[in-house]
């Protein structure tokens, strides 16, 4: 290794884009980038970023945080698919499309990673950061800091995703990265590398998070909270930490048996000296399968809420649905063999997850059952976080029944990697997490911020994904059963695929006009906002403990921490009336910190020397870590006290501020 | 900081926390170098000393987790064994469901050079 | 969360509340860590078939050696309990004593399974050879390594324990080093069945 490698790697002057649609992504990104970080410094706004925001331990302002990178990245995958979309109804006989082959691989494979890892996962911790708090009747997470370096971790996964737009190529071997293909003979570049460390550090920071969230529901339920009067989203959250806490060392493990494979010259997954390449497939899908639930258990715990209150009725079968989420988690640990039944193992182990796999649609059926029949003989208000679960029972259903079929191996072995594969798992994706997510971003949008969503525009987005979705993956379906497999680039013109690629393309325009409806509500909503006030806390005729305080919530989240007697015990209050006088409390809360950010960075750094072979600042990356985190755990004076009679005065000032009171 | 471990729950009562440390220690020495002596001495046939071993192993690991952590139903350990028993069941239904799908995935592989000689050289009359 | 001290005792409630919080998170890390070495067990069980070039597993292991290894490992898990029980009588100096040996034995078990593996490497035996010895050294080397961070880890201990004595800080951190060592330990019982004493059969 001549001096030369040792301090620049595999950088050289040929990693930046090579094309123009490349070019085009890049400099897009730079100039979005440029924009931002303008507009902040016109305004003068890093202290205040850094002071109130990057450095704060409050879950609510994680939770916010979350959301924003989570939107942001919604729009990096956005892009990509729109560019997928427009290849596969271009590039047809004569025709090669916009995007050479290797290109196209790379989007499809960026595509996947950034909507599951750093749109839905992200989406998902933002809401957990922003609820679950709030529903236990509690002022924090068990390990404040400890969430705050889980999101900045969180970001600087996607910051490295990002990163390969500009800097060398991404991988090109799908959003699971298989072996051989995804081994250093076949994919020498730095691609698969990046997929490798920016999964592993945002992994690192799910992991983290599942630990913190699952200590936060068991120890920090407020007085009174029992198990069985545990709100359904909470109970959901519980179930799907479970989830993240028991799968994720296995994609870690496996990510990094990979790397190890690509740099140190091992043998876990080459094709010789012993590697066995299905083995990689077996640990992938053994977490991925997992995974999925992880994302669909939070969503069916948003609409859990939203349903209740939007029919004003309690939930039916409150007992059944917990025990759902939980035979759901213990099933979703023996199906995973349905992703590769085609992989060629005996019919005694197809049989057996197969059947399996059916039996797992049960529970999910009793939820949907459970929430239909919420809604019989409800007063249903048809605001849009109902339309979101009204788009998800219809298209949900549906597309669970496409996975149903392919439950079963033999019908399988037709349909395995097609275009229905891909229409089945975008239907579950889309109208199961995506739009459970839309809800709870609408629902509890007001809790944080103090005032609702523009209505109007909310339902627009609604209609414009909805009818979108069902012409970009309607016809993906058909499209599968004649036989298109997935991540196609060109097909010949005789199939006669074209116009339902082109119905598909238009699906997806819709679509992304229904994103462009959700950035216009956001800003309306913030014009508008004092208009659309929410001055009693309640705006909805909620059920659950978070309703029960001001909006937007204080950074405590409760002057006087609540004691429950009963489900839905907000709720409960309401009707009886009657008001228990509230007993104030000196309490201690976390001071900000900005040292998450630095370990994240350090990481960050760590992961990008891993990707180019720069040894040197690998060390540095984890030194610089480790040191951090020592500073950390060495510092006595984290908290900050908060006397009773400081809270009695900031509550009468709140009150005073929402003159229509209670 | 007199009763710290038992105010945290870390250890479930003062007394005999000394002793279950003891006799933790030897019973592990113990089943260590039962295990390791039956492989040594070839002492069994093949797949009884593989069942043995393993259970001892088994056992030591029951014995370290009462005696060295403290895990029991009691109060303040009832969570945590609760969790490490979810755990264990998660891990057996991992490994050995990876196990059962790999050997047959790899039973149903075509035979390399070597494995194509046996079976050749083992067909009757051939 | 109710024992018998939940009346009196030195923690105010909070405090109670908040320790045994961290005991519970720092349990839930550990479960993660233990799928993490299942994992890495599930691939080793998976890629020990037939070797390629490597000998098999008695030709390349001493046993007694890591017989030794185990010895000084289990010795070790004793000695952190001896720690923690010379904390609870308050004595700083019996709690430095043995958790400074824990220390060494941990050290000749890391510094035993170093040599080991640099033997190893020289004969020829490296990971990089086929998919087995790749496996082996990625399961027992990530064992090695935390063992190695619990060194450190002991380290910033004993030295913390020296400067600010027996307060509940540094009681918390002793609480959770000594989850931490006793784990290790219980994983190694597996490799050390799995790995060494299964031989080149299974």
């Amino acid at each position: 290794m001549n001096w030369q490698q040792l301090i620049f790697g595999r950088l050289t002057w040929s990693v930046f884009p090579q094309n123009a649609i490349a070019w085009g992504g890049a400099l897009f990104m730079i100039l979005c980038g440029i924009a931002i970080l303008a507009f902040i410094t016109y305004h003068k706004k890093w202290k205040w970023l850094w002071d109130e925001w990057f450095t704060s331990l409050d879950p609510k302002k994680i939770g916010v945080m979350y959301i924003a990178v989570a939107f942001v990245m919604l729009v990096r995958g956005g892009a990509d698919a729109l560019l997928l979309r427009t290849q596969q109804a271009t590039s047809v006989g004569d025709s090669f499309g916009i995007l050479s082959a290797t290109h196209f691989q790379e989007i499809f494979s960026a595509h996947g990673s950034i909507m599951i890892f750093f749109v839905a996962m992200g989406l998902m911790f933002g809401l957990i950061n922003l609820v679950v708090p709030l529903q236990i009747g509690s002022r924090d997470v068990a390990f404040p800091f400890l969430n705050s370096v889980s999101f900045w971790l969180f970001c600087g996964g996607a910051l490295l995703i990002n990163c390969s737009l500009l800097l060398g190529d991404f991988s090109t071997a799908g959003w699971l990265a298989y072996p051989p293909l995804s081994e250093l003979v076949y994919s020498p570049t730095t691609g698969v590398d990046y997929w490798i460390w920016s999964l592993q550090i945002g992994g690192l920071g799910s992991l983290l998070s599942g630990v913190n969230f699952f200590a936060t529901i068991v120890k920090m339920r407020a007085k009174g909270m029992t198990w069985m009067r545990l709100p359904m989203f909470t109970w959901s959250v519980l179930g799907a930490m479970t989830l993240v806490i028991f799968a994720f060392p296995i994609l870690t493990v496996t990510l990094t048996l990979l790397y190890f494979d690509r740099t140190l010259a091992m043998h876990f997954f080459t094709a010789g000296q012993g590697g066995n390449m299905m083995m990689y497939v077996n640990l992938i899908w053994a977490w991925g399968h997992p995974e999925v639930y992880i994302l669909v258990l939070p969503a069916f715990g948003v609409f859990s809420e939203v349903v209740p209150v939007f029919c004003g009725k309690k939930l039916v079968g409150y007992t059944s649905m917990v025990w759902a989420i939980w035979a759901i988690v213990v099933l979703s640990f023996i199906v995973w063999l349905h992703h590769f039944f085609t992989m060629g193992a005996g019919a005694d182990v197809n049989a057996f997850f197969g059947i399996m796999t059916a039996v797992i649609a049960v529970p999910t059926g009793v939820k949907i059952f459970n929430w239909l029949f919420t809604m019989y003989r409800g007063k249903i208000r048809f605001t849009s976080p109902m339309l979101w679960f009204m788009g998800f029972v219809v298209l949900f259903t549906l597309g669970g029944v496409a996975g149903v079929i392919m439950a079963e191996p033999p019908a399988d072995y037709e349909l395995h990697n097609s275009l229905f594969l891909v229409a089945h798992f975008h239907t579950m994706i889309v109208s199961g997490v995506l739009f459970g997510y839309f809800a709870g971003y609408t629902y509890w949008f007001p809790k944080i911020f103090g005032f609702k969503l523009d209505e109007k525009w909310g339902v627009r987005a609604f209609w414009f994904w909805f009818i979108g979705f069902i012409l970009a993956f309607g016809p993906l379906y058909i499209l599968g059963l004649e036989g298109a497999t997935r991540r196609l680039d060109h097909y010949s013109a005789s199939l006669g695929w074209q116009p339902l690629f082109i119905v598909a393309g238009i699906g997806a325009g819709l679509i992304a006009i229904g994103f462009c409806c959700q950035v216009a509500q956001l800003v309306r909503s913030i014009r508008l906002r004092h208009e659309n006030r929410d001055i009693t806390g309640d705006p909805w005729g909620g059920r659950t403990l978070e309703w029960s305080i001001p909006s937007p919530a204080p950074s405590y989240n409760f002057a006087a921490l609540p004691v429950v007697h009963a489900l839905d015990q907000f709720w409960a209050q309401k009707q009886s009336g009657i008001h228990h006088e509230a007993r104030y409390e000196d309490f201690s809360m976390p001071k900000n910190t900005g040292i998450g950010v630095i370990i994240a960075a350090f990481v960050f750094l760590l992961g990008f020397g891993a990707v180019w072979h720069l040894w040197w600042l690998v060390v540095i990356g984890l030194i610089g870590a480790i040191i951090s985190l020592l500073v950390r755990t060495f510092d006595e004076d984290t908290e900050y006290t908060v006397t009773a009679s400081e809270i009695v005065h900031v509550e009468a000032g709140l009150r005073h501020k929402n003159t229509a009171t209670i | 900081m007199k009763n710290y471990f038992e105010e945290i729950g870390l250890w479930p009562r003062s007394h005999g926390i000394a002793r279950a440390y003891v006799v933790g220690f030897v019973l592990s020495l113990l089943l260590t170098f039962v295990a390791y002596g039956l492989v040594t001495e070839d002492a069994l046939p093949q797949q009884l000393l593989i069942a043995a071993i393993v259970a001892a192993a088994a056992l030591q690991f029951v014995v370290q987790v009462y005696c060295f952590l403290h895990l029991g139903i009691d109060r303040s350990s009832r969570q945590r064994l609760f969790v490490l028993s979810f755990a264990a069941l998660i891990i057996t239904i991992l490994v050995s469901g990876s196990l059962w799908i790999m050997f047959n995935l790899n039973g149903r592989m075509m035979p390399d050079t070597a494995q194509q000689e046996q079976y050749m050289n083992d067909q009757v009359g051939f | 969360m109710t024992n018998e001290f939940e009346q009196g005792g030195t923690l105010s409630v909070d405090e109670r509340a908040k320790d045994s919080t961290v005991v519970f998170g720092f349990w839930m890390y550990l479960m993660t860590d233990l799928v993490l070495f299942a994992s890495l067990f599930a691939v080793f069980a998976v890629l020990r078939g037939p070797e390629f070039g490597g000998g098999s597993i008695q030709d390349i292991f001493s046993l007694p050696y890591v017989l030794l290894e185990t010895i000084a490992l289990l010795t070790s898990s004793f000695t952190c309990g001896l720690a923690l029980l010379s904390a609870r009588e308050g004595s700083v100096r019996g709690t430095i004593l043995w958790l400074s040996t824990t220390l060494v034995l941990g050290a000749v078990f890391v510094g035993m399974e170093v040599s080991e593996f640099s033997r190893l490497i020289a004969q020829g035996f490296g990971p990089s050879q086929n998919g087995f010895l790749s496996s082996y050294f990625t399961l027992v080397g990530t064992h090695g390594t935390h063992v190695a961070i619990g060194l450190l880890w002991m380290l910033a201990l004993i030295v913390a324990i020296a400067r600010k004595g027996l307060s509940r800080g540094n009681m918390r951190k002793l609480a959770l080093f000594s989850l931490f060592w006793h784990f290790l330990d219980i994983v190694w019982i597996f490799i050390f069945t799995i790995v060494y004493l299964t031989g080149g059969s299974l």
